[in-house]
């Protein structure tokens, strides 16, 4: 395994899944640097090839409050993006635990997650629009998770959003009380273990690829997935 | 003991390519009129194929406003003169954009199953062409759709082997000279996915000032892969005393389920993993075939865009299919030095090459 200075890794053979934590020394989550993106980009290198069909677990997405500007170059966007883009077609799963704020890059990752978990001291906020920015492909995905009216209100007025509010708009699945989170994350994990997770990655496909695709093409799309879901 | 290690040699580059179609372009729906279909599921094939328009030699129809019910000889000849109109197209198009003339060439192979010509295409069109006599030739006839990737094979090793040898290919595919009318679910699969039309490629380790904004990219490799339990799926047979192709309906998920195979071998060669590859090049099989290749390799729709484009405005254009894929890359002019390529042909065996290139 390699070695990471932003990045702390374990590993777990859980029953019949293989979990990976991923602990991310990054509190200063409003800036990118070229050694955190390239360690990401290790990561997932080494997801794909030495752990496809895990469950790969980020826990304390926690953004440090009251950051100061700063700016993010436009390469290190697109790197971001192609991060993300490849967490999100990774052949596993995968849950972001938080346990407090969660915001800028945190909360973009947050969105590419297959599960999220927060507990009630959990809150979530969107400030980029209002520091004179945009959220990245967030926009993208949050119209997308919980509808126009729903993105517009988190990334325009940058209000910050209680986990209990987070819930009912659907930006995380679960909330429990902070002595309950290892609990219910090892229940999630458990529930996890029985899926057929190469079977989860092309449902997690076709859905994000539902709403740009007319029915003409989304059936072959269906087709094809299952083709590869069913046994010989 | 002293072992002689040869130096690296060059490797054999793509220099440029020319393709040509006939004449006449056909929608979908003009197919439906002219052949007068009227029977509600096979105008659904027509209509569901993801194909706008294809190029086709078709006869003009007769007085009556029918198609004439062309002879298996006029069908073979029909395959001679359209392979040889579109094939020196293509070649005199490949050819200039690499700064050469017919005489250049030291090595010349044709891919075509579409009909069977003896003397074969290569000799018929190296008189033609005015290449010299001392031209070294092969045909790759029965292959079918994969064809394409076997002959860049064959000339690859060649002008590997003569590093001073500038090799040419050409697929000449005219699949309206396998039309059976029958009213069959299969046949009108068939009927409603196949174009005519012809790509040539010059393969040579000798880089020339070519024609092309683009650097030619070196061919690294080749891998191939047959699925023998589906020997049968895609084959031609003998109906109304004419060729016809058979295409089982499971053949794209059969394709699916095997691809990553071979492309992975191929990638493992060299070290690399699927997402080194900036650009695919996949064979035009149809809509389900570029669906399960999509999903079995987790590659996005944007990955496959010349292979669907060329689909929707020529059809599965058989061995040259992935060619015209290639030009269409070319002319969106998106290709950096180093990227990398993954050709991709499929065909009847079941049968899966691929190749790779690096620009």
């Amino acid at each position: 395994m390699l070695e990471y200075k932003h990045i702390k890794l374990t590993e777990e053979a859980d029953g019949k899944v293989h979990v990976v934590g991923v602990r991310l020394a990054w509190p200063v989550a409003h800036a990118l640097t070229q050694a955190l993106l390239s360690e990401l980009g290790q990561l997932m290198n080494y997801l794909e090839d030495e752990r496809p069909n895990s469950l790969v677990i980020f826990y304390d997405l926690e953004t440090q409050d009251q950051l100061v500007d700063t700016q993010t170059h436009m390469d290190h966007w697109h790197k971001w993006e192609s991060f993300l883009r490849r967490l999100e077609n990774y052949q596993g799963a995968s849950i972001a635990c938080i346990n407090g704020l969660c915001s800028y890059f945190h909360l973009q990752l947050l969105l590419v997650c297959d599960y999220r978990i927060a507990t009630e001291q959990a809150s979530f906020q969107m400030p980029e629009i209002s520091k004179g920015y945009l959220p990245g492909m967030a926009l993208f995905r949050l119209a997308k998770y919980l509808g126009l009216g729903v993105a517009r209100n988190l990334s325009f007025t940058g209000r910050r959003w209680s986990a209990q509010e987070a819930l009912e708009k659907g930006l995380v699945d679960y909330q429990y009380p902070v002595a309950e989170l290892d609990s219910a994350l090892e229940k999630t994990k458990m529930n996890l273990s029985t899926q057929n997770l190469e079977v989860l990655h092309y449902a997690r496909r076709l859905l994000n690829e539902s709403f740009a695709t007319p029915y003409e093409q989304a059936i072959g799309n269906f087709l094809a997935a299952q083709n590869l879901c069913l046994p010989d | 003991m002293n072992i002689f290690v040869p130096p690296p040699s060059p490797k054999p580059r793509l220099l440029a390519i020319g393709t040509a179609n006939p004449p006449k372009r056909y929608t979908q729906s003009d197919m439906l009129k002219l052949f007068q279909i009227e029977d509600r599921k096979i105008r659904k094939v027509f209509t569901n194929s993801h194909i706008a328009s294809r190029y086709l030699c078709l006869p003009e129809p007769d007085a009556n406003g029918k198609m004439p019910d062309e002879t298996p000889e006029a069908l073979l000849q029909k395959h001679k003169d359209a392979a040889l109109d579109i094939g020196k197209q293509a070649i005199a198009k490949a050819l200039h954009k690499a700064n050469l003339i017919p005489k250049d060439i030291d090595y010349f192979v044709v891919a075509s199953t579409t009909g069977l010509l003896c003397p074969a295409l290569t000799a018929l069109l190296a008189g033609a062409m005015g290449m010299r006599p001392d031209v070294q030739r092969a045909d790759i006839v029965g292959m079918g759709c994969h064809a394409g990737l076997n002959m860049m094979q064959s000339v690859v090793n060649h002008c590997a082997m003569n590093p001073s040898a500038v090799g040419l290919m050409l697929s000449a595919e005219i699949c309206s000279a396998m039309y059976v009318m029958d009213g069959t679910i299969n046949a009108a699969i068939v009927n409603s996915l196949f174009g005519d039309g012809a790509a040539a490629a010059v393969i040579s380790t000798q880089v020339p000032r070519v024609n092309s904004p683009c650097i030619p990219p070196e061919i690294l490799g080749f891998s191939s892969y047959m699925i023998p339990e589906t020997l049968g799926a895609m084959r031609i047979e003998m109906q109304q005393d004419k060729f016809a192709f058979w295409l089982e309906k499971q053949v794209p998920y059969v394709l699916g389920r095997h691809v990553r195979k071979p492309v992975d071998d191929l990638l493992n060669k060299f070290g690399l993993k699927r997402r080194d590859i900036s650009h695919w090049i996949i064979h035009s099989g149809g809509r389900k075939v570029i669906d399960s290749i999509k999903y079995a390799l987790n590659i996005t729709e944007h990955d496959v865009r010349h292979t669907t484009h060329i689909l929707r405005h020529y059809g599965n254009v058989s061995s040259g299919s992935f060619l015209f894929s290639y030009q269409n890359l070319l002319a969106e002019s998106s290709v950096s030095k180093d990227d990398f390529m993954l050709m991709m042909t499929m065909g009847p065996g079941a049968t899966i090459e691929c190749g790779l290139s690096r620009f």
